[in-house]
């Protein structure tokens, strides 16, 4: 009880805390921009890039590119959970799946995903399915990898009891070693997560047009600096609240773990 | 098992049996290449790409933009350990740092940096020093939380010891807690490692008139596909050189971790 308490002490501070940084950082770049110690043009104040993204907003402009780049996030990102899920957990159980995906895993997961991009685009185009698929080979490899130590390592005794009760091989993966994987998955998740936003925004400067990244650069290139950081700071705060939602469901998902 | 293992023969078999798919995948890229079974342009053959990579590297242009990517991710990962270490050390002792650094980290750490890239072009400029800083920027959490984690984990024990043997809290802070923390420290650094070219790669393509990124770019926008092909290997040997170094630094240094 005592230990809950603090925690929530804890997190409450932490609340106050975050909200006090985020406004003592308003403030430093309002008057870094303000008192003329940048130039205006390069680092437009707060309240000036405020307006420009509020604007932004209303105009339907935001929120259309937003869309576009959420769209094919969410395709690609979910295929590759899947797929990663699958494939790491067959690979784990199956020896002949491991002898077979083990090797060529290997040799693709140190590759910079971001070298993909050029490859794909040479043979998909710049279009919405070259970009999900971008996606899709960024979350795919930490899905995978994650899936298959983590099934590979369930505790035997699991495995014998629901054998011994009767449990048939699709019960048994379902209902045992899915769930006994979930934490260690839901990290490999959390990464993939994080690299497909990057190559995605990455993708989108790159080329084609559309999508948030496209925003940034193509005002970046016209000189509205001003959208340029409206943009920047709508990825940021895509960033943050994908990594929000994504330790919410993860608690969820996880309540019979100890969390820390 | 042991018994297959200890014969050559089998060794040699077994090593067929986890390598064979490599092998397949690389036959059936080199055949329907050459037969013709793909457009050779959006599929060159292996063994020609091969050959064009031994021409790029041994004209030298190759080499040169080989450098350029290497500097800039040398420079914002040192930058990112000198940083990430001291901050996470002072993390974990200090409740007023943990208080400053813990929301600034929860907001920083998902944010796709890529996405900052041009704040790093107007702020540090077209050349090395936005790259640098956006390496910097994405390695130097991994680093920090890494630290923070193995040295909060320090065994109290040798804290103790090291206190009642008359140590200064200073002298406890680099010679027992850095070591202890170091294994963690190696993990947190193969992630930077990992991340950093990621980036840099992902920024010289974006907007970069050097690195093997901008090579690959170039080489896409003129249509050279055996050249994409080429430095998407170069990349990648790059890539799995530099995990590699990690882990054998690691064991290196940590000779007397288990």
């Amino acid at each position: 009880m005592n230990g809950a308490e603090e925690a929530a002490g804890k997190r409450r501070a932490a609340r106050i805390g975050g909200a006090t940084i985020v406004i003592a950082v308003l403030a430093l770049w309002e008057g870094v921009s303000a008192g003329g110690f940048v130039d205006e043009q390069v680092l437009p104040r707060v309240t000036v890039v405020a307006a420009a993204w509020w604007e932004l907003l209303l105009s339907g402009e935001l929120p259309a590119q937003v869309a576009s780049s959420l769209g094919r996030q969410a395709a690609g990102f979910s295929i590759a959970v899947v797929v990663g899920v699958v494939l790491g957990i067959a690979m784990a159980r199956y020896r002949a799946i491991d002898d077979f995906a083990g090797p060529l895993i290997t040799m693709i997961l140190p590759i910079p995903k971001a070298a993909l991009i050029p490859l794909v685009m040479l043979w998909f185009g710049i279009g919405d399915v070259a970009k999900t698929i971008v996606v899709f080979l960024g979350t795919i490899l930490p899905v995978v990898v994650s899936a298959y130590h983590a099934a590979g390592s369930v505790d035997q005794v699991f495995l014998w009891s629901a054998r011994s009760m009767g449990d048939n091989e699709a019960q048994l993966l379902r209902r045992v070693v899915l769930r006994a994987a979930l934490p260690e998955i839901m990290s490999g998740i959390r990464m993939g997560l994080i690299i497909s936003l990057i190559v995605l925004v990455g993708a989108e400067m790159l080329a084609g047009r559309g999508g948030i990244g496209w925003l940034v650069f193509y005002t970046l290139d016209t000189g509205a600096y001003r959208v340029t950081y409206a943009a920047m700071l709508t990825i940021a705060a895509i960033g943050f609240a994908y990594d929000r939602l994504f330790l919410a469901i993860s608690r969820r998902l996880l309540h019979w773990v100890e969390q820390e | 098992m042991s018994a297959a293992a200890a014969r050559p023969a089998w060794r040699a078999l077994l090593r067929l049996r986890r390598g064979y798919s490599v092998l397949l995948v690389l036959a059936a890229w080199e055949t329907a290449s050459r037969a013709g079974a793909v457009n050779t342009f959006l599929l060159p053959p292996a063994s020609e790409v091969l050959v064009n990579l031994w021409n790029l590297a041994t004209e030298g242009r190759l080499l040169f933009h080989l450098a350029e990517s290497l500097l800039r991710v040398a420079a914002g990962l040192g930058l990112a350990v000198a940083a990430g270490i001291p901050l996470g050390l002072w993390k974990a002792r200090s409740r007023l740092a943990d208080a400053v650094l813990d929301p600034v980290m929860a907001f920083w750490f998902p944010v796709p940096k890529v996405g900052l890239i041009p704040l790093a072009l107007l702020f540090f400029g077209f050349a090395h020093g936005s790259k640098i800083a956006l390496v910097f920027a994405d390695a130097l959490l991994p680093l920090v939380v890494a630290t923070y984690h193995g040295a909060l984990h320090t065994d109290r024990r040798l804290i103790w010891s090291a206190r009642a043997m008359g140590d200064s809290e200073r002298r406890i802070l680099w010679r027992v807690v850095l070591p202890a923390a170091l294994p963690q420290i190696f993990t947190g650094l193969r992630l930077a490692v990992t991340v950093s070219l990621l980036v840099v790669f992902l920024a010289e393509m974006v907007a970069s008139s050097s690195g093997l990124g901008h090579v690959m770019i170039y080489a896409l926008r003129t249509l050279e596909t055996k050249d994409v092909f080429s430095a998407l290997v170069t990349i990648s040997l790059i890539a799995f050189l530099a995990d590699w170094l990690v882990i054998q630094a690691r064991r290196r240094v940590l000779v007397w971790h288990a």
